[in-house]
């Protein structure tokens, strides 16, 4: 069953106002805050933004606020993926974790699903689109891919370190590893996001915003509601 | 992913899970005796960096996967080459140069480096897994560095010194070194089934 259909299926049993369902599940996927994300070319374009924002933002803060404060971009490292999604449920990117989604879904604390955490007493359990396999394959994938680029970096110490690091006093070597460490957290945490995003073909035309459209064709023309 | 491991002079079959498993808590056991006690004959952690380098590079390639081989690639490692694709895409694309592409094709067995789907799937997911468990390590990093700012000196209220604390995020990047060079291999043999032996894959081994 996919998204689309469970969405369907959620709001026919009268649990939640379509509205609402078709907010959650469609529109956090197909924007990011007001920009579009349905074309590929306007996602790889939210990429492109998304890291020359963070380079302009760290030469932002290392000019303003001198080197001392640059240690600060490292958590931002972490804010600022959430923005492209995958980690949280906000972005454009469906949360990878299992696990939070079972947090979302009401699960007390994520082990038993039919123990509805005490924050969601009372209120309707709405139900989080769950990875079907492709879903699933996708996230993998970038994660390979996210991991094989981010290997250079080790590979690069353990060829390098050692010839330029040997004479070096533990306060240079500290900063020198502060330095390096913010890219390759920036990269860490919002590149399997950015892989998905700039991979995925041009999403589909949403079927959830008219519930009489028909859902099969066959070939003869004949519609079947 | 081989059955035997293949060590001069030594032959271990490793077709077990639980071998496997043993092989793997071996490996890590062994690296962290090695790192506690670099750590404590050089408080200042040169010896332990020094040592995640060495033992990293010698040791991993017994695991395989991203270093599967001390100087033939995938010639030792239990897990098949994560590139192996990529790599015989690589192979035969140099193989009409003349020097360089004689050489490359002797060191390469294709049988030995070819991921099938399955094979493709497993590893991108024990990625996914490594990736977690990094991914926590940085956050408990991340952590630790903000408890040991020097304005709020959370850690030091409780008897923890900001040295001991510095400390502990090299040791944890230190740790996170070998993890990130090693985890996705120690994760698919701590997870893949048992698997037939080559004795049993051998034709007529039944009768």
């Amino acid at each position: 069953m996919n998204t689309i259909q469970r969405a369907r299926r959620v709001a026919e049993s009268g649990k939640i106002d379509p509205r609402r369902l078709r907010k959650r599940v469609d529109f956090s996927h197909r924007f990011l805050l007001f920009i579009p994300v349905e074309t590929r070319r306007s996602r790889r374009a939210l990429v492109i933004g998304y890291y020359l924002f963070f380079l302009a933002f760290a030469a932002g803060l290392v000019w303003l606020r001198g080197l001392s404060k640059y240690d600060r971009l490292l958590p931002m490292s972490f804010y600022m993926a959430t923005i492209l999604g995958g980690l949280t449920f906000s972005g454009p990117v469906r949360i990878f974790s299992e696990w939070q989604r079972k947090f979302k879904n009401g699960s007390a604390w994520g082990i038993d699903p039919n123990r509805p955490h005490p924050y969601l007493r009372g209120r309707p359990l709405i139900e989080v689109d769950r990875l079907d396999e492709h879903d699933i394959a996708l996230r993998d994938r970038a994660h390979y891919l996210a991991y094989s680029a981010l290997r250079w970096p080790a590979i690069a110490v353990a060829l390098f370190g050692g010839i330029f690091l040997f004479d070096a006093s533990p306060e240079k070597l500290a900063h020198l590893l502060l330095i390096l460490s913010v890219p390759v957290a920036a990269l860490f945490f919002s590149l399997p996001q950015a892989i998905i995003l700039w991979t995925e073909p041009d999403l589909e035309p949403d079927l959830v915003d008219d519930p009489q459209s028909p859902v099969h064709e066959t070939t003869s023309g004949a519609h079947h509601a | 992913m081989r059955t035997e491991l293949n060590l001069p002079g030594m032959h271990l079959n490793v077709a077990p899970r639980a071998r496997r498993r043993g092989l793997v808590a071996l490996f890590y056991g062994a690296y962290l005796a090695f790192i506690v006690a670099a750590w404590a004959m050089d408080s200042g952690g040169y010896a332990a960096g020094f040592l995640t380098l060495e033992f990293t590079i010698l040791a991993s390639p017994i695991l395989g996967g991203y270093i599967g081989g001390w100087f033939k690639p995938g010639s030792v490692g239990l897990v098949k080459p994560f590139g192996g694709n990529e790599t015989l895409r690589f192979a035969s694309r140099i193989a009409d140069i003349p020097i360089l592409g004689r050489i490359h094709s002797a060191m390469i067995d294709s049988r030995e480096m070819r991921n099938d789907e399955r094979d493709l799937n497993r590893r991108d997911r024990a990625h996914y897994r490594a990736y977690r468990v990094l991914a926590l390590l940085v956050m408990l990093g991340f952590t630790l560095e903000f408890l040991n700012d020097r304005r709020f000196p959370a850690l030091e209220s409780v008897g923890i010194s900001i040295n001991a604390s510095q400390h502990a995020v090299s040791a944890l990047l230190q740790m996170g070194y070998n993890l990130a060079i090693t985890l996705p291999s120690a994760i698919l043999l701590w997870t893949e089934p048992d698997l037939m032996s080559e004795a049993e894959t051998l034709p007529g081994a039944t009768q």
